[in-house]
């Protein structure tokens, strides 16, 4: 288990996440999601012992992972900056990782770079970014870690290798019972990927449920009317977001959606259907991020 | 949970990689220093010219053969050393400053502390590697050849440590600074900074001390010193003057080569080399000073923020060594630049200043923050205050205590410089970095070198002013103690109470005495006594002055010759030492044995007189070649002249009774020719030089020198007369006489020669002129006389019969 104790990380006098507490249980993957500069990378580099936290603690299973021999050698952190010498082939990557890495399976390796169609011989800084980051995918789940963090890592993959990537992560967190951490702005390469999702706005953890419990907690409907309609008409209402476009609104509500479906009919729309939110959704509202007049830039 | 075995599986692995990863550079040094140093040894001792030796006892060639291509290495070597270890420090900690790395080598397995450990192990085992392996092939290549002898094994020991800590130095140096920089770039220029910041400090301690403080003298000691808080030069330089300037100062580059200057048969590290704890204790010291900065590493790595990866102007610490450095740059620059020209405020206001701009431009650089770089000039603060404190330590003359006369119950003996016996090497009692000087324990000497000291630390300092004369003292405490002291005179009537103080004593008896008198002692290095007999000495009659083939004849009994000398000199009074009115009548020149000189003229073809500035310093420019323009130097070395007056009479008599004088031949005086000024002939040479700097006329006056026109001293010495005697002004006309040259010289810098054609009043004004003179305060004139037979020689007509020019 992975285990964020109100961590708090500076640089100099900039606060980059503050008090974020969360867990990732064994055989599970968890979603970091954020805007660019949320702190994700922070977080995972806190994570891996890179960073020293300035408040709280990364916990590996109960120990702190800083400076920790022990643990660190469970864990595998996947960049968003690859690293790879000049003139390194997989191979020799592999042996780099498996001097560091007592479980690393060089088994695990050939099927990988099978699965992948990756030459292992070949100079990996003459892959393309898409096959750099697979090269690393493969010698990290070839060290075989507990723990695994990957920060962007389904950036410059092609679609046929995401849903490849995501079915390995799957299967491997399974079979291993590895906790896996995926930050990313892609939500929805998360979606059907991940168990539980944290958000990170404005330096705070402002979310952190289960997937499922995402689609439970959020309800949008879309009002047909026979007249044209107003803000005003809903002012009766708790909603999340309201849309309206002439005779149609768009309406979120967070909880209790049937008590806010019961006060709708009581606007008389002519049709009124309700939809799932998908998380790129979810996750828009939730960052409340301010809306621009973007209509009259190029007038 | 991961095993125990497994975590030390994982250590070894990384010990391992990162044994790899710092081979690189080791392995280059290793290269370097066998085909440079083992090989040419091998090579020699299976030479042919080695095997057809029949004795070989001695222990040969203990690195190079230095007549050899590899000559040049044993200069770089040390240096190049500390270069192998700084970068051998950025092969295995350039990972913290790559962001990329960063992210993968603080997530592996392995805790920080054995991370770094395993890292510099493994530098020091490659390092020690690089050096051991080819030195200690060397050393079994002479026990084999020559036998085993303690005086190798020292001299193995040393040079294998040496070249092995000047690496380490590097390596810890550069590593520490890796923990408190951003980026390549900024480890790189900290590195640089800290490594010659110390030693730029000490070299403007030492300019300001040879500029404001009293009585300071440059010591052996103090280049020690200096170069002792340099890595690059402390095991390069420290053991320069190690046995004395005589035996030419030995250092470790000598030690790498000992072949230089030597003959086929000192196939041999010189056992005057001795290499003791005095070789031993400035490695050892910089092992001591590595190990605390590779402990300082620890420290800050463990402080060391990996967000600071590929930054530049995050470390507090790189800001201010860089910051500093580029203090002491400045403030070096300005000391060297403006030392003895003006007073110590204006010197720290100007340090103030000129250091500010330099220490912001470095922030701004760095930070490119105005608040952040506000903030660092706390620590200018702290720079200047200690400049502050520096100059007043200096200016109060360390707070009164560097010169306080000591009581002279306290004195056991005394020595004072005597350099205006021109007559004699100009060497002796002199206490250039060395310490063969005179003492005399006499109760008269030292009241007379303490009331002399008395005098010279209160003469006032003229900034800017022209120096009457320069005296040094030495005076030994009861406990064997020397304090030198060495005080420029401004005024002249402190100048010559000093003569009076020092010429009127029978120190100068001392001196003679030692000179002229004393055998050679056993170990010369360390003491001055006999240097007459470490000569040998020739004769020439007057016609030396006239004639450039005039022969030489070699005197044999040196011991007779000397002791006659003493006489002479020991009778003379002050007036005749110093302000000789007489014409010598012949001349004494030495050679070093070796030298033969027999027969033939001691000569110095195509040389040239060069402008030189108060202080006898030779100016040149980009039209001199560095060869020829130390030509003159090399000649003053290698000859020393005693004029013999007509007042010496057992000297004469001695030359007599050895057959050495003939019969003397008189010249005729043809023309006289004078100027309407004050103005030897270097000050219108260099006034020359001056107007016809852009017409690459520079070296016009090309002739040959002889007695006593070698030495060209300016105002506060003898005034030497002045022989020409040779081809002329080919530089500027090929077919000007020196005649023509002369009068040209002296019209183009306005002060036009003056010609007396009537010979009998050449001839009075001739004998009016001196050939030596202690031109104080005189105004008299420079005279040259034509004669019939060609030659033209320069005399001084005094002041006080400059009245027969009317």
């Amino acid at each position: 288990m992975i285990e964020f104790v109100n961590v708090t990380k500076k640089f100099g006098d900039f606060t980059a996440v503050e008090d974020i507490s969360f867990k990732v249980e064994p055989s599970s993957i968890y979603g970091l999601i954020g805007y660019n500069g949320a702190g994700k990378t922070t977080l995972l580099k806190t994570a891996a012992g890179i960073y020293r936290a300035e408040g709280g603690k990364v916990l590996l299973d109960g120990e702190n992972t800083y400076d920790n021999d022990n643990k660190r050698r469970d864990l595998f952190y996947i960049p968003d900056d690859l690293y790879f010498p000049m003139n390194a082939n997989v191979m020799s990557m592999a042996k780099f990782y498996a001097d560091y890495h007592p479980d690393f399976s060089f088994k695990t390796l050939e099927k990988l770079l099978e699965v992948y169609g990756l030459d292992g011989k070949k100079k990996i800084r003459g892959f393309s970014k898409g096959m750099q980051r697979q090269a690393e995918i493969i010698l990290a789940l070839a060290s075989r870690p507990k723990y695994l963090l990957l920060d962007e890592t389904f950036d410059g993959l092609d679609p046929q290798k995401k849903e490849i990537t995501k079915k390995l992560f799957i299967e491997y967190m399974a079979e291993t019972e590895a906790s896996l951490i995926i930050s990313s702005h892609n939500l929805s390469e998360l979606s059907d990927l991940c168990d539980n999702v944290g958000l990170i706005n404005g330096k705070k953890l402002t979310m952190d449920c289960s997937v499922y419990d995402i689609s439970q907690n959020y309800s949008k409907f879309r009002l047909i009317f026979d007249r044209q309609i107003t803000e005003n008409d809903f002012k009766d209402i708790q909603y999340k977001s309201l849309e309206i476009d002439g005779r149609v609104a768009m309406i979120i509500f967070e909880k209790n959606a049937d008590e806010q479906r019961h006060k709708l009919n009581a606007l008389l729309p002519m049709a009124i259907d309700e939809y799932r939110l998908t998380m790129e959704e979810v996750f828009l509202n939730e960052m409340e991020e301010k809306k621009y007049d973007i209509t009259k830039i190029f007038e | 949970m991961t095993s125990q075995k497994s975590l030390n599986n994982v250590n070894r692995n990384d010990f391992v990689r990162s044994l790899k990863e710092s081979l690189l550079f080791p392995v280059i040094a290793f290269i370097v220093l066998f085909f440079t140093m083992t090989a040419p040894v091998i090579s020699y001792v299976t030479s042919e010219d080695f095997l057809m030796q029949t004795v070989h006892n001695e222990i040969s060639v203990f690195l190079t053969d230095t007549s050899s291509f590899y000559y040049m290495f044993a200069e770089i070597v040390p240096a190049g050393m500390v270069a192998c270890g700084m970068l051998t420090a950025a092969k295995s900690f350039y990972y913290l400053v790559s962001k990329k790395q960063v992210n993968v080598f603080l997530s592996l397995g392995v805790k920080r502390n054995t991370m770094l450990k395993n890292r510099i192990l493994s530098a020091v085992i490659t390092l020690f590697t690089a050096v051991f392996v080819p030195m200690v092939i060397i050393y079994i290549t002479n026990i084999v050849n020559f036998g085993m002898s303690a005086h190798l094994t020292r001299v193995f020991l040393y040079v294998t440590l040496m070249l092995f800590v000047c690496g380490l130095t590097g390596f810890a140096l550069a590593s520490m600074m890796f923990m408190v920089s951003g980026n390549i770039f900024e480890a790189a220029f900290s590195t640089i900074a800290l490594s010659l910041t110390p030693f730029l400090a000490f070299e403007m301690i030492d300019g300001l001390s040879h500029g404001w403080l009293k009585g300071y003298i440059y010591t052996a000691k103090f280049t020690r010193l200096v170069d002792s808080f340099n890595p690059w030069t402390m095991a390069t330089n420290l053991q320069n003057d190690y046995t004395g300037e005589d035996e030419g100062f030995v250092n470790v580059t000598k030690l790498l080569r000992p072949l230089i200057g030597s003959g086929a048969e000192n196939y041999k590290i010189p056992e005057h080399f001795n290499v003791d704890m005095g070789f031993f204790l400035p490695v050892i010291c910089w092992l001591v000073v590595a190990l605390v900065v590779i402990g300082a590493t620890f420290y800050l790595y463990n402080r060391r923020k990996a967000e600071h990866a590929n930054s530049l102007g995050k470390f507090s610490v790189s800001r201010a060594v860089i910051g500093t450095a580029a203090f002491v740059l400045v403030a070096w620059f300005l000391v060297s630049a403006l030392s003895g020209s003006c007073n110590l405020f204006l010197l720290f206001l100007a340090i103030v200043v000129a250091s500010f701009i330099a220490y912001a431009v470095v922030q701004l650089v760095l930070v490119r923050k105005f608040k952040t770089a506000f903030k660092s000039f706390k620590w200018y603060g702290v720079l200047v205050a200690v400049t502050a404190l520096c100059l007043i330590t200096i200016g109060t003359g360390i707070f009164g205590t560097y010169n306080k006369i000591p009581d002279i119950k306290e004195v056991k003996s005394v020595s004072v410089s005597t350099n205006e016996l021109e007559a004699f090497p100009h060497y002796i009692n002199t206490y250039d970095n060395s310490e063969n000087f005179v003492e005399s324990s006499t109760e008269e000497n030292k009241k007379m070198v303490l009331e002399l000291f008395e005098l010279l630390k209160n003469e006032k300092t003229v900034y800017n002013g022209e120096w009457a004369g320069e005296a040094t003292l030495a005076i030994r405490d009861n406990d064997g103690k020397l304090k030198y002291r060495r005080f420029a005179m401004y005024r002249e009537e402190t100048y010559r109470k000093y003569l009076e103080l020092v010429y009127g004593s029978d120190f100068i008896d001392a001196i003679f005495k030692n000179y002229l008198i004393d055998d050679i002692p056993d170990d010369p290095t360390n003491d001055s006594s006999g240097y007459f007999k470490k000569y040998f000495w020739q004769y020439s009659d007057s016609d030396m002055l006239l004639k450039a083939d005039a022969p030489f004849v070699a005197i044999e009994d040196v011991d007779g010759l000397g002791e006659a000398l003493y006489k002479d000199l020991s009778a003379m009074s002050v007036e005749q030492l110093l302000k000789n009115n007489e014409k010598p009548v012949c001349i004494l020149a030495s050679g070093y044995e070796g030298m033969d000189f027999l027969g033939e003229v001691p000569m110095l073809t195509e040389s040239k007189i060069y402008p030189i500035d108060k202080e006898g310093n030779i100016l040149y420019d980009k039209d001199y070649k560095e060869e020829t323009a130390f030509i003159p130097a090399e000649y003053g070395l290698l000859h020393e002249y005693i004029p013999v007056y007509k007042n010496m009479t057992n000297t004469l008599e001695f030359l007599k009774t050895n057959d050495c004088i003939t019969d003397e031949k008189q010249l005729t005086i043809k023309e006289v020719l004078y100027t309407d000024s004050f103005i030897n002939h270097n000050l219108a040479s260099y006034k020359f030089v001056e107007l016809n700097a852009d017409k690459n006329e520079r070296t016009a006056h090309s002739y040959t020198l002889h007695y006593p026109a070698v030495e060209t001293k300016t105002f506060e010495q003898l005034a030497y007369g002045l022989y020409h005697n040779q081809e002329i002004g080919y530089f500027i006309d090929e077919t000007m006489t020196e005649y023509e040259l002369l009068k040209k010289v002296y019209k183009d810098i306005g002060h036009p020669l003056k010609s007396v054609t009537d010979t009998e009043k050449a001839q009075e004004i001739f004998d009016n002129t001196v050939s030596r003179y202690m031109y104080l305060g005189d105004q008299g004139r420079f005279v040259y006389v034509v004669y019939e037979e060609g030659p033209i020689v320069c005399y001084y007509l005094p002041e006080a019969n400059m009245n027969i020019l009317k």
